[in-house]
């Protein structure tokens, strides 16, 4: 048995290759031209993450000023006559619109903040930068199958978050990130607000699509040989999920934006019951694309728990192929499941036939919930960041998954539907799965994307102020939806003030949290210890590469040895990893 | 500063409220624990019977939720705890797949959730199934108020105001009030709104009653609860508010839940309960009697020309009969069987051609632009006095009497209806284009 740890650092890196993908070309502008033009899934997927992150940034300020606005019932400005107007006194500026209508503010600002989260940060976060980057390295690839589409999938992604963010700058959209007609057709804002928002979402899909099936061929082609389909480790597995979903799903949101496109210039009358058209089909296209988007999101997530929480607990997956087969499985029902947000306004068959299967969703979910702890289970856990991470979305997933059982069952759904119980809902699914989940895979592969180590307990205290602030900010807002209160209100009866008090205050926590990441993370690039290749001891293909890795992944076609999660077998019984590294050979079966 | 301070004292008076709400129970330790968890999830109790079996359904989910993720919470933390990583201590060997335990916790979840399943759709149905004999309004939702027509076809012009703000600062000019529409129905009766919209989607909720309801533009929906008679939640109006004063009255908010625009969180209303004569005397009090809406459908009718083609005593003209045609099923010229519902009827008056009976031609003009959908309610409303055959009545038949008491019920209903024409006919107005 021999170390793999042999590499200090990029500069460090002799051998014939060509050095480490982050190599610099010598002038600044040769490597923002390499950068630019580059096929690398490597830089794609750093460039991907830079963009998403920007993105979550932009929602998150967003959502601040949401909750700034919401401190209070009502706000007050003064209007240029002199007059009182309410609310969007804090967000005025946000628009350069102090003279509009003031919960106009509120509601631009509402749907900015869903349409930059849902379609700019979480649809493409995980599996556009992390599935990117580690995607191709855990099947032993060069490189995806497409890598001038991979580049034109960015330069996509980047096109159409320019059109959305364009409609912003001009004044905004008030419609909800889910564009509901006869509202989207009707509603008096400039027609090329919208219609850039639209657009923006609809090419933002083709990146999306491009994306999944470039995802799709590289995984049926290129792995490595020896590696069969159950070698695979399991975030590849939730990766294939995953873009299989967009493959099929994005197509639906494509024509849905590009028929509430024509609707809203030339007047088809499809969705406009003032032309006979049902607004009801526009919520079932829509639908079809978003219910899955939610699992384009939570998909990827649910691969980077199965890693992390393998190698950091040094455990074989419990039951590998009953979380692989779960993660096509949830995929599979999840096109069943659309009409369950449109329990309030459809027949009551309908209504029943998706509730049922609805309960359908949340057997796979329950099983990868179960595995996953039953995976801690004698194990050698280490409390690092991306552990603390993996822990905190379990149990933030828990919630998010328990309480969308009352949002299934018809009769208490009636009740809890478009009130901030769904809100703190989806907010504990998605933000527990996103963003709780990317901050897992960034410190679990920051090591290795970037080669140095980040400051454990500067993210340590980190982890703390997002995994409270989170359940601060969000908790509460189950009770407040159940007391009465319906979401996408600027402003709001007095009894519900003291709940919202608490949210804000909680997302000035999540605010520090972030802060505290930022630092750590941009901290770590500039003075980190360097990284070894493999600093946490994993069994997966991608710790068999250097830190950062080599330009071209591998310094040879790597042949698979062992399996991806064969602690037990492959090492003996151990305490740390440095004392009982793990061997530099690749695994096989 | 002042708003922090404001919040504060918003939250002593909400944990004060919850206090006094808890106090009043003066049942035993169970009742305390249950009123404890309603004022904790729903500010307050529920009050309609559907409510309180939905409050169950809820409360169930959320133990059983609770069990579950305190036992996979313990489990975490308790191997996390005993198999955190030790110097110079191996890890033991353990299996990594176990065929009876994941079938177990496949099943087992699986069971709860049929059960979950099976108890919603019973209380789903319960929330949206009108009782025979509901008070029938008509309720147009736009933006941003609603317009509800009372069964004798009065609006109510009272308003109260819900308080937004009342604690902002002093240096803010606050909007402290919103001027809401207050409705009127009385106590322990159901009520059946049948709704529409005239713009985008609206959504009827009452919190207190633990349902809501999409309403949308061309297309009927309903919502339906018997509110619980007046108890000790019931404050009394004093006669310097109101004239009818004073009596025992109860106050619900409903707020509209889908986004609808600018003021989409200032539509909101007040269902007030109050016992019958006062709900008898308010609507009085409305002003004038303009009729019934099956009056005024049958004004409209009589305006538009309907009965040139279509009777109401059985004889086939140019057009089917109305007689007994609503909640019918009956043979299209393509072969297939349409029950003659509320959507059905309103499609078959704006776009005649889109589906012909067996036997008719199509000659009929379709009356979109013509008639306003409120004309079209009380159209089908009258219509519906022409016929045996109502929800109701067959919801009756099923549960109740086989033969007496749904038609007798509806019978009587008819002809109360038809007796007040007689007499109003000539005073009515006919209604706006």
């Amino acid at each position: 048995m021999t170390t793999v740890d042999t590499h200090a650092g990029p500069a460090d890196h002799g051998g014939g290759h060509h050095g480490s993908y982050l190599a610099s070309r010598g002038s600044l502008w040769a490597d923002i031209r390499n950068w630019a033009t580059t096929v690398d899934h490597k830089k794609i997927g750093v460039m991907y993450l830079f963009a998403v992150l920007f993105m979550f940034f932009l929602g998150g300020v967003m959502a601040l000023a949401l909750r700034l606005e919401l401190l209070e019932p009502v706000r007050t400005i003064t209007t240029p006559d002199g007059g009182a107007e309410v609310t969007g006194q804090r967000l005025g500026p946000l628009f350069g619109a102090e003279g509009a209508p003031a919960n106009n503010i509120y509601n631009r600002a509402m749907t900015l903040h869903g349409a930059i989260m849902v379609f700019m940060f979480i649809v493409p976060g995980i599996p556009a930068s992390m599935g990117n980057f580690f995607m191709p390295i855990m099947i032993g690839a060069k490189d995806v199958a497409f890598p001038r589409l991979n580049l034109a999938s960015w330069y996509i992604y980047v096109a159409g978050s320019l059109f959305a963010l364009a409609s912003a700058l001009v004044g905004g959209v008030d419609t909800g990130w889910t564009f509901y007609t006869p509202y989207s057709t009707m509603t008096d804002a400039d027609h090329w607000r919208l219609v850039a928002m639209i657009l923006g979402v609809f090419i933002m899909g083709f990146s999306s699509i491009l994306t999944g099936l470039n995802f799709v061929v590289t995984v049926h082609k290129l792995r490595a040989p020896g590696m069969g389909w159950f070698d695979m480790p399991l975030f590849v597995w939730a990766i294939y999920a995953t873009a299989i979903i967009q493959v099929l799903a994005t197509p639906v949101i494509g024509i849905t934006t590009l028929l509430l496109i024509f609707e809203r210039l030339f007047n088809y009358g499809l969705f406009d019951p003032r032309m006979g058209g049902d607004p009801v089909l526009f919520q079932h296209f829509f639908w079809f694309y978003s219910h899955p988007v939610v699992y384009i999101m939570i998909l990827p997530a649910m691969g980077v728990i199965s890693e992390t929480i393998t190698c950091h607990a040094r455990k074989k997956i419990f039951g590998y192929r009953a979380v692989a087969f779960s993660s096509l499985g949830i995929a599979a029902v999840s096109f069943l499941v659309w009409a369950h947000h449109m329990f309030t306004s459809q027949g009551e068959l309908t209504a029943a036939i998706f509730s049922f299967l609805t309960f359908l969703v949340a057997v796979p979910t329950a099983i990868k919930v179960f595995n996953w702890i039953a995976t801690l289970y004698k194990g050698s856990i280490v409390f690092n960041t991306p552990m603390l991470y993996t822990m905190g979305f379990l149990f933030l997933f828990t919630i998010g998954g328990l309480t969308g059982l009352p949002l299934a069952t018809l009769s208490t759904d009636m009740h809890l539907h478009d009130s901030y119980y769904v809100v703190a809902h989806f907010h504990y699914v998605m933000f527990g799965g996103t963003v709780i989940v990317l901050l897992a895979a960034l410190h679990h592969w920051w090591p290795k994307m970037f080669g140095k180590m980040y400051w454990e307990p500067g993210a340590q205290m980190g982890f703390w102020l997002v995994f409270l602030g989170f359940n601060v900010t969000f908790f509460i807002q189950f009770i407040m939806g159940a007391h009465g209160m319906p979401r996408r209100y600027a402003s709001y009866p007095d009894e519900y003030q003291w709940m919202h008090v608490i949210s804000t205050v909680g997302s000035w926590m999540l605010l520090a949290g972030f802060l505290a990441h930022l630092f750590t993370l941009v901290y770590s690039l500039m003075a980190g210890r360097p990284a070894s290749a493999n600093p946490w001891g994993g069994l997966t293909l991608e710790w068999h590469t250097d830190s950062p890795p080599d330009e071209h992944n591998f310094a040879s076609e790597p042949i698979v040895k062992h399996g991806p999660y064969d602690y037990d077998s492959v090492v003996p019984p151990h305490t740390e990893p440095d004392e009982f590294p793990l061997p530099d050979e690749p695994y096989r079966h | 500063m002042s708003t922090l301070l404001a919040s504060i004292y918003g939250l002593v008076d909400s944990v004060d409220a919850g206090r006094v709400l808890l106090g009043s129970s003066g049942g035993g330790g169970f009742d305390a624990a249950k009123k404890f968890w309603d004022v904790f999830w729903f500010g307050d109790r529920p009050f309609t019977d559907a409510a309180r079996q939905a409050d169950w359904m809820f409360m169930f989910i959320w133990w059983s939720s609770v069990a579950f993720f305190l036992l996979l919470m313990a489990l975490m933390v308790l191997f996390a705890i005993r198999y955190r990583r030790r110097k110079g201590v191996a890890a033991p060997v353990s299996a990594s797949h176990n065929t009876i335990l994941e079938i177990t916790w496949t099943v087992i979840p699986t069971l709860f959730f049929l059960f979950m399943f099976f108890e919603g759709f019973r209380g789903y149905v319960n929330l949206n199934y009108a009782p025979a004999g509901a008070i029938e309004c008509n309720l147009t939702g736009f933006r941003w108020s609603w317009k509800l027509e009372y069964p004798n076809g009065q609006i109510s012009n009272e308003t109260a105001t819900v308080t937004r703000g009342a604690r902002a600062s002093e240096n803010e000019q606050a909007f402290a009030s919103l001027e809401a529409p207050v409705w009127y129905f009385p106590e322990g009766e159901p009520v059946l709104l049948r709704m529409t919209s005239t713009d985008v989607i609206h959504s009827f909720w009452v919190p207190d009653f633990r349902t809501k309801m999409d309403l949308f533009p061309n297309r009927y929906t309903s919502y339906t609860f018997t509110p619980d008679m007046l108890d000790d939640t019931a404050v009394t109006m004093s006669p310097q508010d109101d004239e009818l004063g004073p009596y025992p009255y109860r106050d619900h908010v409903m707020h509209c839940a889908e986004f609808c625009g600018d003021s989409h969180s200032e539509m909101a209303a007040i269902i007030r309960i109050v016992p019958r004569e006062i709900y008898d005397a308010k609507l009085e009090v409305f002003g004038s009697p303009r009729g019934t809406l099956a009056e005024r459908g049958q004004l409209v009718s009589q305006q538009q020309g309907c009965f040139s083609c279509h009777s109401v005593d059985g004889s086939t003209g140019t057009g089917p009969t109305w007689l007994n045609l609503y909640n019918t099923e009956n043979q299209y010229a393509d072969g297939s069987m349409v029950l003659a519902d509320d959507n059905h009827l309103r499609e078959s008056i704006l776009v005649p051609g889109a589906k012909i009976r067996a036997g008719y031609a199509n000659q009929m003009v379709p009356y979109d632009g013509i008639l306003t959908s409120e004309q079209i309610g009380w159209i089908i409303a009258y219509m519906k006095t022409l016929s045996t055959s109502t929800p109701q009545a067959e919801l009756d038949a099923a549960q109740v009497d086989p033969d007496a008491e749904g038609e007798a019920a509806e019978g009587e209903q008819a002809d109360g209806q038809a007796g007040a024409a007689g007499d109003g006919t000539g005073m009515m107005e006919p209604g706006d284009g």
